[in-house]
């Protein structure tokens, strides 16, 4: 079955009940969310329009608007906690998408709403700002504040068109044309709204009673619907799909509402008469209820489906997992109690490789080109081996356990020594080596060896290149047997060759000097 | 997995959650628990000692409070909702839906926090400072009333917080309550809340002392402020231990070095040092302020409120961490996958039919079959897998922990890095993905494949 499937868990709450709570929540985290945003944009254009007449005196009343800012903004964003909530536990498939359709800007969104916040409340809080603060608090808290809508329609652009998601994400993560033209429509359609409705409030929360100021308020308010009517005619012709009968229904009736409010206003205006709270409010009321209703229900027509297919995925893949449900907790349960000792680590970070004896021959290890050393046949230093576990190995599998702290790390070490004895001292030759056979491993190692080897028994310049490079034999032995066995037949997958063509004598000479090597440190406490 | 994985570049996922989230903690808990407790306070203070200072002192501190708790503590607080929105949202997704209920009456707690919290401000004037004594004692019935709100929303939230560690019988039962009141619950939230309280009685205690107003006011509010610092400290001691005491061992092993990190771990004492010179430097500011020395309390309370600060920042850092593999305890690993899922995806793999690899990857033609080809889904597999944690040259970064290793070393680590590493989750898909993933690995890391997006896995394709 192709699509994605849905988040396993079950739906708290019937998918019709989210729907409606979702429309519930949505308006009245959108009734804020355009106060706060026609707040911004009224507050600054009336600095703007009181400075350039050069009425400094009546400087307050753009601040006197932006004071309530600070509520507005709280409700608004707390209000959206609701929606979001909602379209997460009901629609996870098509919102998170399309969250990450445009990921980057979604993070924005943080980092836009703060310092909008933080500008416009310090505005509007203090008792005296600076006329040059003001102008730049207030820009940058406005630029910081009209993107956010912007990112919020892009996303619930994507929430809505799931059969667009591979167009966007391979034009880069960039809205198509026609897409990108409803986006336009859409986002001017919320700032006109947001004038409107921020102008309805403060007319009536700030109280205006000179009249230059109340009419300048009406005149916004007027100019802002006639813009919305033509922005909305534009958004309409713009859609992505058609609009079905209920759509066009619940847009007809928010149009109807648009021009009762007009009406209203128009006439206030003539009659040069105050607006009355209940006459404004109602026609209002009926717009935005009708429009918010429009979007929702063109929403769901993709969503739903969307949502139920994504549902039937979800309920097989949940019957495919269910089998492996008592495994999965089983292995949980034995992570929580795990006690991290040194049997325990060695088990869990090296038995892969090196194998439960220590030897070299776990399963895993057959698959690597350089085979894991023999611990068992090794003999070392604390620190020498302490390094290796925090260094690896290169050009091996050996990798770095740095996460380990050092008492962890000195754990396994422990652990190691008490079985393996790798901190001993080196174990002693099976037989003695004849003069002549020492006499000619000196030979060999001074003109072969110890172009790796050097005399003192550390990797010379020229073989520390290496991925691996040679062993320091000043720091580490191996058990004679096993040293007989690496020069014999080479260390696979390194620059370490066979010297099998050597008498065995001689090879039993060179053991002896490698072993000799070593110095004799015993740093057991 | 059905769900498209995305990156922040070079920063990595677990940063940005991790500023936001203890952004948001220090001010949920320091600003709109504890000072705003220590507003109220403040103003009860003013009415017993008939004090105007006290007045305007409590009057002030909170337009402080209100703007930056309205402006940046409650957008992290849902900021830390949208980032997981896009980093975790399968995990996200799937915390919603078990914790619906505390969730939607948090939602409620926190809208009437904020309207009472706004009345309270805005009703400065009119009641907290009016002539009338039960109006100003129906102010002060705000304050208390916000508080009352606060708590419960801490004990909604704590709930959650506790389970992503400590999850009780949930994966087995998978019932509400089993997962809400686990074993940390009760020690995590009064831990939390005597953190609240310490950190809002050394903020007001700064307040009080920078206060231009009065000078006499910084004097009688040192030691209130600081003897309160001092008790929520003194009681902080056996409430970290007690909650300790309720984690399950293995990840209390992973404690010291969840702060320490690979940086610092082969020194351990360092972290046992640090914590003690910052208590230490707290216990020394408090005294000051109980003495009443004005310059040396001027001069410790900075330091005292930032170590307290950052102790807390390691504790969330410390809680975070330990709960190991699981982003949901016992049902879903830090990567997103299901711990059921896991058999499953070692037959089918996790590239055949995953609905979003299919959104984002149109491979041209001319690349089937080639290195370009496989490169592209190894990236896509490791985005899936690794990615949670691991960035490509930014913070924990992938081709520094793998460099040097050979491609077979490579893919036998992968088998077995959530045996070796207790706190990684196990690779997800099959053994030949896993040897694409290794291949693409080990080629990463010597510097032969270039990446186009970091952020959302896709290599340049190669000549």
């Amino acid at each position: 079955m192709s699509g994605p499937s849905d988040i396993l868990l079950p739906r708290p709450i019937p998918t019709d009940v989210i729907q409606l709570l979702r429309f519930a929540a949505f308006t009245l985290h959108m009734l804020f969310v355009l106060v706060t945003l026609g707040t911004g944009i009224l507050s600054i254009a009336y600095f703007f329009q009181i400075w350039w007449m050069g009425k400094r005196n009546e400087l307050r009343w753009d601040r006197e608007i932006l004071r309530t800012f600070v509520g507005h903004k709280s409700l608004a964003v707390v209000l959206g906690v609701g929606p979001l909530l909602l379209i997460q536990v009901g629609h996870p498939v098509a919102f998170f998408s399309a969250v990450n359709l445009f990921a980057p800007a979604w993070l924005l969104i943080l980092g836009l709403l703060i310092t909008a916040f933080l500008c416009m409340d310090y505005v509007g809080q203090r008792l005296k700002v600076r006329h040059g603060m003001h102008l730049l608090l207030g820009m940058t808290g406005l630029v910081a504040l009209l993107a956010v809508p912007g990112i919020f329609v892009a996303v619930l652009i994507g929430v809505e068109n799931p059969d667009r998601w591979s167009e966007i994400a391979g034009a880069g993560h960039r809205l198509p044309l026609d897409l990108g033209f409803h986006w336009m429509a859409r986002y001017l359609h919320v700032l006109g709204a947001s004038v409107v409705v921020a102008g309805i409030f403060q007319y009536f929360w700030s109280q205006p009673w000179e009249t230059h100021k109340r009419r300048s308020l009406l005149a916004w308010i007027i100019g802002g619907t006639l813009v919305q009517i033509a922005l909305g005619v534009m958004l309409f012709a713009s859609m992505p799909r058609r609009g079905d009968a209920p759509f066009n229904i619940a847009v007809f009736t928010g149009t109807l509402g648009a021009c009762w409010l007009v009406a209203v206003l128009i006439h206030a205006l003539r009659r040069d008469r105050p607006l009355r709270l209940a006459g404004t409010v109602a026609p209002v009321a009926v717009l935005l209820f009708a429009m918010l209703l429009a979007r929702q229900l063109n929403q769901d027509r993709t969503l739903v489906p969307f949502a139920r297919a994504a549902d039937r995925r979800a309920e097989l893949l949940r019957s495919e997992l269910d089998p492996f449900r008592q495994e999965a907790l089983a292995t949980f349960a034995a992570g929580a109690d795990r006690v991290l000792d040194g049997p325990t680590l060695y088990a869990t970070s090296c038995a892969f490789c090196h194998g439960s004896s220590a030897d070299g021959t776990a399963p895993d290890a057959q698959r690597l080109a350089v085979p894991p050393e023999n611990l068992a046949a090794m003999r070392t230093t604390r620190s020498h081996l302490r390094d290796a576990l925090l260094q690896g190995v290169p050009g091996t599998a050996m990798p770095r356990f740095g996460y380990y702290t050092r008492a962890q790390l000195d754990l396994i070490i422990d652990d190691l020594d008490r079985r393996f004895d790798v901190l001993g001292p080196t174990p002693p030759m099976p037989h003695e080596v004849t003069p002549a056979d020492a006499a000619e491993a000196r030979r060999v190692f001074g003109t072969v060896c110890a172009v790796c080897h050097a005399p003192d028994g550390s990797p010379t310049a020229f073989a520390s290149a290496f991925a691996p490079p040679p062993p320091d034999l000043r720091l580490q032995s191996l058990a004679p047997d096993r040293a007989f066995e690496v020069i014999t037949h080479g260390y696979p997958g390194t620059e370490m060759p066979a010297f099998r063509r050597l008498p065995e004598g001689v090879r039993w000479g060179l053991v002896r000097i490698v072993l000799d090597l070593r110095a004799p440190v015993d740093e057991r406490p | 997995m059905d769900l498209p994985a995305y990156q922040v570049p070079f920063v990595g996922n677990g940063i940005v959650i991790a500023i936001t989230a203890t952004v948001h903690v220090l001010i949920s808990h320091g600003l709109a628990i504890g000072l705003v407790a220590m507003i109220v306070l403040a103003e009860f203070v003013a009415e017993r000692r008939r004090s105007a200072e006290w007045r305007a002192f409590a009057r002030d501190l909170t337009k402080f409070a209100v703007v930056v708790i309205t402006g940046v503590g409650a957008v992290t607080g849902v900021g830390i909702w949208f980032v997981t929105s896009a980093i975790s949202p399968r995990a996200i997704g799937s915390l919603l839906r078990i914790f619906f209920w505390p969730w939607t009456i948090e939602w409620i707690v926190f809208i009437a926090e904020l309207v009472i919290l706004l009345v309270y401000y805005f009703t400065w004037d009119a009641m907290g400072c009016a002539a009338e004594a039960p109006r100003r004692r129906r102010h002060r019935l705000l304050g208390i009333g916000y508080l009352a709100l606060t708590v419960l929303g801490a004990a909604l939230i704590t709930g959650i917080l506790g389970f992503m560690l400590t999850p009780a019988s949930w994966p087995q039962d998978r019932q509400f309550w089993s997962a809400f009141l686990n074993q940390s619950y009760v020690p995590q939230l009064v831990l939390r809340l005597l953190v609240s309280v310490h950190l809002g009685a050394l903020v007001a205690a700064c307040a009080a002392l920078l206060y231009r107003r009065s000078r006499e006011l910084g004097r009688q509010a040192m030691p209130i402020f600081g003897g309160i610092a001092l008790v929520s400290l003194i009681l902080l001691a056996p409430t970290v231990a007690w909650y300790f005491s309720r984690v399950p061992s293995g990840a209390r092993a992973e404690s010291v070095s969840s702060v320490l990190t690979s940086r610092l771990a082969q020194a351990p004492g360092s972290f046992w040092i640090a914590n003690a010179t910052a208590t230490g430097a707290i216990l020394l500011c408090c005294a000051a302020l109980l003495l009443r020395r004005h310059r040396t309390a001027m001069a410790l309370s900075p330091v005292a409120l930032l170590m307290a600060i950052a102790l807390t920042a390691e504790f969330e850092r410390i809680r975070e961490f330990i709960r190991g593999p699981c982003l949901v305890p016992g049902y879903m690993y830090a990567n997103q996958a299901l711990l059921a899922e896991l058999p499953l995806r070692r037959q089918r793999g996790l590239l055949e039919g995953d609905a979003w690899r299919r959104v984002r990857e149109t491979i041209p033609a001319e690349l089937l079959g080639t290195r370009a080809e496989s490169d592209r889904a190894a990236a896509f597999l490791f985005g899936q897998n690794c990615a949670a944690c691991h960035t490509i040259g930014g913070v924990n970064d992938i081709t520094t922990r793998l460099a040097g290793r050979s491609q077979d070393g490579i893919l036998v680590i992968l088998g077995h890095a959530h045996e070796m590493v207790p706190f990684m989750p196990p690779f997800v898909g099959t053994e030949e993905e896993r040897r694409l993933v290794a291949g693409f690995l080990h080629r990463l890391t010597a510097g032969e494949v270039e990446m186009a997006s970091l952020s959302r896995f896709v290599p340049e394709a190669a000549p």
